[in-house]
């Protein structure tokens, strides 16, 4: 899918000069990354400029001065180049420069976070694509209705197959949608494209991966996030969505399809750099999950304060027509220059792990990303359920040597409860999920959490189940079981003379 | 005139949709040809509605499709695009490419059935009684059935019919969910797995980013225009 020799080029507006950001510096700061860098007079009140010289760019940066809300209309004058829309981006210098004190370090690190952005694209299908109309200001008149609107777009995800685990049970996308667009039909995760409003909640919430959402891949906002922490200079982070303007000052913008597409992952990461926040949208947001967002926060504030740290984590920021007001976040040491994956079954454990180093910690906490399964030994039969169910891998189950085993990796773990639900053992409390962090836990790798003998067949010698059902089961039946010929021959056997 | 974050409020006009709905019969109509066995004269009149349609495309150069349908056109220059031999390798019967949709739902005769049913059914209802050489569910015919459905569109268009534009969008989104849009994407994976000449690929490419811009043009029209009633005269 990704193209390494994509081609990425940068326009900037020769204006940035005149508000304080020497043109010469950035340009062989650019060349430096080995981009394309043009400058161009007068980009930002002649954005027209674009459709000429964008042809021929696979990703495009355009660096103006404030215009970000414009945007769609710069996006429009790429697209007539032949830059997809997912493959362009707008950089507002002048704007987010204001109020830094060092402002050309901070455009050339906003700069780079763009341009690793664009190389970490993943690559785009049709579908990924949705045109829509622009929303009527007011009434309209007949002769305006029977012209073509401009047509603006927004990515869309889509379900990468052989990735999804739904056929085994999983549904975290469904579960987590908040617009209820994805539905699960004979093992298969159908999007309805009418009601997707492009919130990524799904791209981040999929344990496998299998959600493609180009533009807002956890790729590229991790490329960004890391470019942040690298270039920023102890910047605060501040993870905003295309509805709120980059904040000035010292603070340095990651674009995330919305605030609940944060995850833990990317906060604890973002806080080894510094201070962190997330704006919130408020009334433009449809996606109504403020609550998961601000229980990710407080699980991120109460896992650093565990651990005796200070940390900086400005709560959930409403925005007021599409601005944010951050304080000054104190500048502190330069952040981590690699960072490991934001999304995905493990990254938020290899987060956590990371941050809390050699320290032994036990949080409980309802906002945690994780969970430990804990599995009575007793009342498990061992019927292999959890782990088939388990979309993570979290949960394993394995016959070898004549015996059965359940093991358990913690890192894998999502808390996400279908191994409780498939469980036929559940009400005698077989398994059952505790939501938090457990770090010696995390730092076992994979574990038997369960084991049994298993009992063959007395005909054939084909394992039948392992002696706890069998004793299961004749509890259960009681004499009507208790015949040797249902216990101990395989289905195969079952009938023929021992 | 205001803009939102992703600049959602432009005022440029791109021009009428009825001259839309015309440029999209002429592509469907194109692109349905191209899919068939490969003959000179044929070719030849596709070269000169390419050419034509090129040079009628400019308002939509900025839409997804523009691109692969450029790249479309272009390959319809070279000399001999496609050969009867490549065409039946790919596209004939037991070819590498089978570009019936019944041949990308899987083994039950059934579900086979039920398209190549509901298919007929959809062709009755928008009055056309169509005779088959290849198949109901063949591409060409399904391609050729969106390009009847979109000069439906136009013609009510240039009435100033909004009921009947609504009648027929909802058509072409129902025709293209139901349909191409579902087994496209799987066809043009064959074409790119049987290393397919450009024509066929690029062909097949540019059905699916049409027909997926489409789908979703022809809900988002029919949303706006069901607001027809309170529309100011003027």
């Amino acid at each position: 899918m990704r193209d390494e020799r994509m081609t990425v080029r940068v326009l900037l507006c020769q204006d940035v000069e005149d508000k304080g950001l020497p043109v010469a510096s950035l340009l062989s700061f650019l060349q430096e990354q080995g981009v394309e860098a043009q400058v161009a007079s007068q980009l930002c009140p002649h954005p027209y400029q674009i459709a000429q010289k964008a042809k021929g760019a696979d990703q495009l940066i355009v660096a103006t001065c404030y215009r970000w809300e414009a945007a769609g209309e710069l996006e429009e004058y790429a697209r007539r180049a032949g830059v997809s829309p997912l493959a362009f981006q707008v950089v507002p210098l002048a704007r987010i420069c204001e109020g830094d004190p060092r402002p050309l370090e901070k455009a050339q690190a906003s700069l780079a976070m763009a341009v690793l952005r664009a190389r970490a694209f993943p690559g785009a299908r049709p579908e990924n694509l949705r045109p829509y109309l622009l929303p009527r200001q007011r009434r309209i008149t007949r002769r305006a209705l029977f012209s073509l609107s401009s047509l603006s777009y927004r990515p869309i995800p889509t379900v990468h197959r052989a990735r999804c685990r739904a056929e085994d049970g999983c549904r975290q996308c469904v579960h987590t949608c908040p617009h209820e667009a994805l539905e699960e039909e004979g093992g298969i995760i159908q999007l309805r494209r009418e009601a997707c409003t492009s919130c990524g909640a799904c791209v981040m919430a999929c344990p496998q991966l299998a959600l493609e959402m180009p533009g807002w891949s956890p790729e590229e906002v991790r490329a960004e996030l890391e470019a942040a922490l690298a270039y920023g200079q102890g910047r605060g982070i501040a993870f905003i969505c295309p509805q709120i303007a980059p904040p000035g000052g010292p603070w340095m913008a990651v674009r995330v399809p919305c605030a609940s597409a944060v995850s833990v992952a990317a906060l604890l990461f973002a806080l080894q750099g510094g201070a962190v926040a997330v704006g919130h949208c408020r009334h433009q947001c449809q996606s109504g999950l403020r609550q998961v967002v601000e229980a990710r926060l407080d699980f991120c504030r109460s896992l650093l304060t565990a651990l005796g740290k200070d940390p900086v984590i400005i709560p959930l920021v409403d925005a007021t027509d599409g601005h944010i007001d951050l304080p000054v976040p104190p500048l502190q040491e330069r952040g981590p220059t690699s960072i490991g994956p934001i999304a995905g079954a493990g990254a938020d454990a290899q987060a956590i792990l990371s941050l809390t180093g050699d320290h032994l910690l036990t949080l409980a906490h309802e906002g945690a990303p994780l969970g430990v399964a804990q599995v009575d030994e007793s009342s498990c039969t061992l019927c292999s359920s959890c782990a088939f169910s388990c979309p993570t891998g979290a949960l394993g189950y394995e016959e070898r040597e004549g015996q059965a085993f359940l093991s358990f990796e913690a890192t894998l773990c999502i808390a996400c409860g279908q191994c409780v639900e498939s469980c036929p053992e559940r009400e005698r409390g077989a398994i059952a999920i505790w939501r938090g962090v457990d770090t010696a836990t995390l730092r076992e790798g994979r574990k038997t959490v369960a084991k049994d003998e298993m009992v063959s067949c007395q005909r054939c010698g084909e394992r039948v189940a392992t002696a706890k059902m069998l004793s299961r089961l004749e509890g259960l039946l009681g004499a009507q079981f208790s015949s040797r010929r249902m216990a101990q021959l395989c289905q195969d056997c079952r009938g023929l003379p021992l | 005139m205001s803009f939102g974050p992703r600049g959602e409020v432009k005022s440029r006009a791109l021009g009428s949709w009825g001259r839309a709905a015309r440029f999209r019969q002429g592509i469907y109509r194109l692109l349905a040809s191209s899919f068939l066995p490969p003959q000179k004269e044929r070719w030849q009149q596709m070269q000169e509605a390419a050419k034509s349609l090129r040079r009628q495309d400019k308002w939509a150069r900025d839409l997804p499709f523009y691109m692969p349908w450029r790249e479309f056109s272009a390959s319809l220059g070279q000399k001999e695009p496609l050969s009867l031999e490549d065409y039946n390798r790919l596209l004939g019967p037991g070819g590498d490419a089978p570009p019936w949709e019944s041949s990308y739902l899987g083994p039950i005769l059934l579900a086979q059935a039920e398209v190549v049913a509901d298919l007929q059914q959809a062709y009755l209802r928008a009055g056309l009684h169509p005779t088959f050489p290849h198949g109901p569910d063949h591409i060409s015919v399904e391609l050729e059935f969106m390009s009847y459905l979109c000069g439906q569109e136009a013609e009510a268009w240039e009435r100033g019919d909004t009921r009947e534009v609504r009648r027929q969008l909802k058509r072409e989104g129902k025709f293209l969910g139901g349909h191409l849009c579902r087994w496209l994407p799987a066809f043009v994976r064959r074409l790119e797995g049987a290393a397919a000449p450009p024509v066929l690929v690029k062909g097949a490419y540019a059905a699916w980013a049409l027909t997926c811009h489409d789908y979703d043009l022809a809900r988002l029209l029919d949303a706006e225009l069901a607001f027809a009633p309170t529309i100011d005269e003027g």
